[in-house]
């Protein structure tokens, strides 16, 4: 879990800087990472506000070819 | 047996944990004005690229694989003439041979409806939030997707 307080506008980017600094072993998974917030796709530049759902993730694999 | 959710469209979108039933399926969203029932079987292969699999593990982000599955319906809905979509993906583990995803899509034409259902298959490939653990004789990996398909629709 990470703590993060501003006052400002906080975006995706701010978590994933936080949880990498917290957990450097995510850094392993590299720029191959999908964002969503809400449980829609978003970028590092999204805005998060409170109560929002950040989800992040490899790419997909499902299905079967 | 028991029969799938059908929604007010008469759609379904689920996650299961067992066997999918396509026969069932199809039956259920077929109608009188429909001339074609297509049905897709995603399949466990037993192998990658030569290397035995012993068996599958599927895991989701349930609440937004289902949102998404419900958004390629509805994009079937609208850029081709289908009457009813069905997607069912399963999670849990799967043997070699089992249906992992089953999609049945029903329109007036044969055409459509295999357009729109490679269209289906393919988007849920690339959107769907569910993962693939493959297990092997000397070890087992986290299938990852392409990156470079973009995962919007």
């Amino acid at each position: 879990m990470v703590e993060l307080y501003r006052n400002e506008m906080l975006t995706v980017r701010d978590v994933w800087d936080t949880l990498r600094a917290q957990f450097p072993q995510v850094e392993g998974f590299g720029k191959s990472l999908l964002f969503c917030v809400n449980q829609e796709f978003a970028d590092l530049d999204t805005r998060i506000k409170e109560g929002d759902e950040l989800a992040i993730f490899p790419p997909v694999s499902g299905g079967e070819d | 047996m028991r029969s799938y959710q059908q929604m007010e469209t008469g759609d379904v979108y689920e996650i299961v944990r067992d066997a999918i039933h396509l026969d069932l399926l199809a039956k259920q969203l077929t109608q009188p004005q429909d001339g074609a029932t297509l049905i897709f079987a995603g399949v466990v292969r037993n192998n990658t690229q030569g290397r035995r699999t012993l068996y599958l593990e599927y895991e989701g982000y349930e609440p937004m694989a289902l949102r998404k599955m419900r958004e390629i319906g509805e994009t079937l809905k609208q850029r081709w003439a289908v009457n009813q979509v069905g997607i069912v993906h399963r999670l849990g583990r799967l043997e070699i041979g089992e249906t992992s995803v089953g999609i049945v899509v029903t329109s007036a034409h044969r055409r459509t409806a295999f357009e729109a259902c490679h269209f289906a298959i393919d988007t849920v490939k690339k959107i769907v939030p569910i993962w693939k653990k493959e297990f092997f004789e000397d070890g087992e990996i986290w299938v990852e997707g392409d990156f470079s398909q973009s995962p919007i629709l």
